[in-house]
């Protein structure tokens, strides 16, 4: 599954910069570190690591403001 | 940023959409028992004047964006940093409405799909709708708001023989305290949370379009909820309509016109999908503009499928199950959304008045 979620991730992220117009190496940065971000999220999640969930999390937070 | 503009009858039929969106399928105002239909009425003429200061924004600061007003108001660096508040505000709305469906779907419709196949096909549908822009958006919401229209009324001339008044009555049966906490909830939920807008909206035709936009926007969405909250409670009574996760679902279900005309609850499950890509979508677009006003981009687009990623990795990072949705739904999500809904823009609209009085 996170083989899956990995090569997923990187093909769609590859296939999209590949069809852009303006290669502009900043957007591709911040194309990639979003990416990223989303693909470590990802595997997290199915590693079922993250814990507590968001909703728990922000309740929290609420609570504590 | 390129600048897109949509007319005023596609803005009213996108703020429309976006009210109607989730809300039509999941409970809203439960609090108010059998007077749901009289809170979600009255929490759309209280959120009248909130819609008036989203719009009150753009006609004192034209062509900005909230992204813009709040560095007007607030300064670059705070403006940045509430700017990136509402980015993740907007992140975490798509999340929710993606998830709503995912869950929807799941429950009462294709039980053994998991429920990543709906969520990601709704995200990434969304993310090419966004990157069309606005203004497909908009000329897609004036074509299917018709189409949306027309099951409204088919809806509620077929299911008109399974109403029974008796469960209306008697009204205010628990007093006002009940009806005004439901009122509250659906300004929370969905009213309010047409504060996407001032994130997308920047230009407009005329400068009272803003106002036609959000406030006839807003009251056709809250008419069209409060007559499908009334005929839900007809029709399943107040004790369903407060334990069913999906109540209007489950009215439309009950149509059944001499055993030939039946399972037509597809049909809210349809404007469900719609109502739910357009406030995805918009949510998306928000995100994706914030995002790239935050990192000064003139372009929005190039980073819209990984927001559409992180939208659908945290729909299943929100909830555990569907008991934390609705508990998250009904009385968490209300101090939740507060500032960003209310605190946050009458803040900023009192400062842009005051600045624009002062001559800045």
């Amino acid at each position: 599954m996170i083989i899956g979620l990995i090569l997923g991730f990187t093909m769609l992220g590859v296939s999209e910069v590949l069809l852009w117009q303006d290669k502009d190496p900043k957007k591709i940065f911040v194309f990639g570190v979003f990416m990223l971000i989303a693909l470590i999220l990802s595997v997290l999640l199915a590693l079922d690591l993250l814990s507590p969930s968001l909703a728990e999390l922000l309740e929290k937070i609420i609570n504590l403001i | 940023m390129k600048t897109e503009v949509i007319s005023e009858q596609q803005g009213v039929f996108l703020v429309s959409f976006f009210v109607i969106g989730s809300a039509i399928v999941i409970s809203i105002g439960g609090q108010a028992g059998r007077d749901v239909w009289i809170a979600i009425f009255l929490g759309m003429c209280i959120a009248i004047p909130l819609l008036a200061i989203y719009a009150r924004l753009h006609v004192l600061l034209p062509g900005k964006d909230l992204f813009d007003i709040l560095e007007f108001a607030l300064g670059k660096f705070l403006g940045k940093i509430v700017g990136i508040l509402y980015t993740s505000f907007a992140i975490n709305l798509g999340a929710i409405v993606l998830r709503d469906f995912g869950e929807f779907l799941t429950t009462v419709a294709l039980t053994e799909t998991p429920q990543l196949v709906p969520v990601a096909v709704l995200g990434l549908l969304c993310a090419w709708g966004v990157k069309e822009g606005i203004e497909v958006l908009g000329r897609w919401s004036s074509i299917f708001f018709r189409v949306v229209l027309v099951i409204f009324v088919v809806t509620l001339t077929l299911i008109s023989p399974e109403i029974e008044l008796k469960h209306l009555q008697p009204f205010f049966y628990y007093g006002i305290t009940p009806v005004l906490l439901g009122a509250f909830s659906t300004i929370s939920f969905p009213f309010a949370e047409t504060i996407m807008f001032p994130m997308i909206f920047a230009t407009f035709l005329k400068k009272k379009s803003p106002y036609k936009m959000y406030l006839f926007g807003l009251i056709i969405g809250g008419i069209i909820l409060t007559l499908f909250g009334l005929v839900e409670i007809a029709t399943i009574g107040p004790e369903l309509y407060e334990n069913w996760y999906f109540p209007g679902y489950q009215a439309v279900a009950r149509i059944n016109i001499r055993d030939f005309l039946q399972r037509l609850e597809i049909i809210a499950a349809l404007v469900f999908l719609i109502g739910g890509f357009v406030k995805t979508s918009i949510c998306l677009l928000a995100a994706s503009r914030g995002v790239a006003k935050v990192l000064g981009f003139d372009d929005y687009r190039f980073i819209t499928t990984p927001l559409a990623a992180h939208m659908v990795v945290m729909s299943f990072w929100l909830y555990d199950s569907i008991m934390e949705m609705n508990t998250w739904t009904h009385y968490v999500w209300p101090k939740y959304a507060f500032p960003f809904q209310v605190g946050i823009p009458v803040t900023i609209w009192i400062i842009c008045e005051i600045k624009k009085k002062l001559g800045q």
